[in-house]
Order: structure tokens, then C-alpha cells, then sequence
């Protein structure tokens, strides 16, 4: 039965498998970053899907905000360039 | 990732002065109603604490080291842990085991103080996650702004004699 939230569900799924693909398969290490964060915001999402609103908000303030931040400055502090740029 | 990104951007410091307001006062919610809503003293001061990051992306590492003190924030962090730890034994001080909750009838059920002893746990928590959680920041600001190349703001300023900003 296809109701709106499964609807839903399946977009949100899509977006987490989508952006860890593009996480992977990134050829900058800035964009890998960046979909790391965006495969954050949906697991978020889909905490919020299956009703766990205490854990969204944990992976949206941690998930999405703190690590992004270490990893950029982590990057930047490595030199700013990925394994592939070279 | 440029050398030349322009660190004083109108339309970055008026959305920043705009957002400081709004994730301050969500973060302190969060804190305050964690015993009564989805959240806690965690998720509400990583929240809050996010704050740091936006004076930093507005005003660059100057202005997040005038506003706030760094060896300040260490202190409080601790400070937080003692409180919580005391609030725990408050249950041994009363005859009972440890973090146990010993002024459980106060309020009505759904009241913002309703549960005791428990909410005071939970605003010791926040406030070390806040503290903790932005002393981190401000450490990762720093480790930023003390990068060789680095062209403007090189200099560090000492933090012995400013003012406490408003994530204390």
C-alpha cells in the first residue's frame, strides 16, 4: 500500500544511499565532506521518520554540525588537497 | 578553500548577527524542557553551543576571541561535572542509593518542574556540554587561525584579561 509517509520513507532512504555513494566516490576531499554532511541531515530525517526525535536532534547537532567542522579544519590543516589532487 | 575568501562579508555577519539569537534561545530550550520533550542537556548544548561557530564565520577569530575566554570555558566545564555529580548524591545524602531521585512529588505531571531532581541533572549536563562543546570549537578556531600562511589576524591575542561572552 503506497501512502504518502512510505513515499516519504523511500525518498529520505534514497538520499542517505545517494549521499553516501556520492561520499565515496567523491573526487574532492571538500565534496566528500560535504555529503558526509548531507548523508547526516537525512539519517536525521528519517529519525524523525521513525519517531525518534531525541536522536534526530543528537545527529543533527553532532552528526551534521561538529564533525563537518572538525573534518574541514582537519582538511584545511592537512593542506587543503585530497589524495586524488596531488 | 581560497587564501582570499573575504572574511568581513556584509550579508555573512547581518545573517550571523540574525542566527546567534535563534540557536542560542533553541539550544536553552532544548536545555530547560529536556525533561518533558524530545532533547536533553546534550543535544540542547551542542546546540547552544553552535553559537561559537557563528560569531567565528561572522566575526572571525578576533571577534570570538574578545567575546568569549577560552581557559574560563575549561574551568566551567568542570564546574558542570561537580554539579552534576553532586546533584546525583544528593540521593546518598538523603539515606537512598546514588542518583537517585529524591524530590519526585514537586509539580504536576507535565510542568516544567515536575521532576525533581532529575531536572537539575539535566541542566548540570547542558551546561557542561555547553561549555565543553565550545571550548572545542573555540580549540578548533584556534588551531585554524594559527595556520602558517595564514595571511590576516596571524597574531594571537592573549585571554588573560577579557570579558566572559554569552555561551557562559
Amino acid at each position: 500500500m503506497i501512502t504518502p509517509v512510505y513515499i516519504l520513507n523511500t525518498l529520505i532512504i534514497l538520499g542517505i544511499v545517494v549521499c553516501a555513494v556520492l561520499t565515496v566516490t567523491a573526487k574532492r576531499t571538500l565534496s566528500s565532506i560535504i555529503c558526509l554532511a548531507g548523508c547526516g541531515a537525512f539519517v536525521s530525517l528519517e529519525f524523525i521518520m521513525l519517531q525518534a526525535p531525541d536522536v534526530a536532534i543528537a545527529e543533527a547537532a553532532v552528526g551534521v554540525v561538529l564533525t563537518t567542522i572538525i573534518f574541514v579544519v582537519a582538511l584545511r590543516k592537512t593542506g587543503g588537497k585530497g589524495e586524488d589532487e596531488k | 578553500m581560497k587564501k582570499n575568501w573575504k572574511r568581513d562579508d556584509l550579508i555573512v555577519r547581518s545573517l550571523a548577527d540574525s542566527y546567534l539569537p535563534i540557536a542560542l534561545v533553541l539550544g536553552f530550550y532544548v536545555i530547560l524542557h529536556g525533561n518533558i520533550s524530545p532533547g536533553g542537556g546534550f543535544q540542547g548544548g551542542v546546540l547552544a553551543a553552535s553559537g561559537v561557530l557563528l560569531l567565528y564565520l561572522g566575526y572571525g577569530f578576533r571577534g570570538v576571541a574578545t567575546a568569549l575566554n577560552m581557559e574560563r570555558l575549561h574551568k566551567l566545564e568542570a564546574v558542570g561535572a561537580i554539579a552534576y555529580v553532586l546533584f546525583a548524591m544528593l540521593g546518598i545524602f538523603c539515606g537512598y542509593n546514588f542518583c537517585r531521585n529524591v524530590l519526585f512529588d514537586s509539580g504536576n505531571i507535565g510542568d516544567l518542574w515536575s521532576s525533581g531532581t532529575i531536572a537539575l541533572m539535566n541542566y548540570s549536563v547542558g551546561f557542561k556540554v555547553l561549555t565543553g562543546v565550545g571550548f572545542l570549537l573555540l580549540l578548533v578556531i584556534y588551531l585554524l587561525a594559527t595556520e602558517p600562511g595564514h595571511e590576516h589576524d596571524n597574531t594571537i591575542p592573549t585571554t588573560e584579561d577579557e570579558e566572559g561572552g554569552e555561551s557562559e
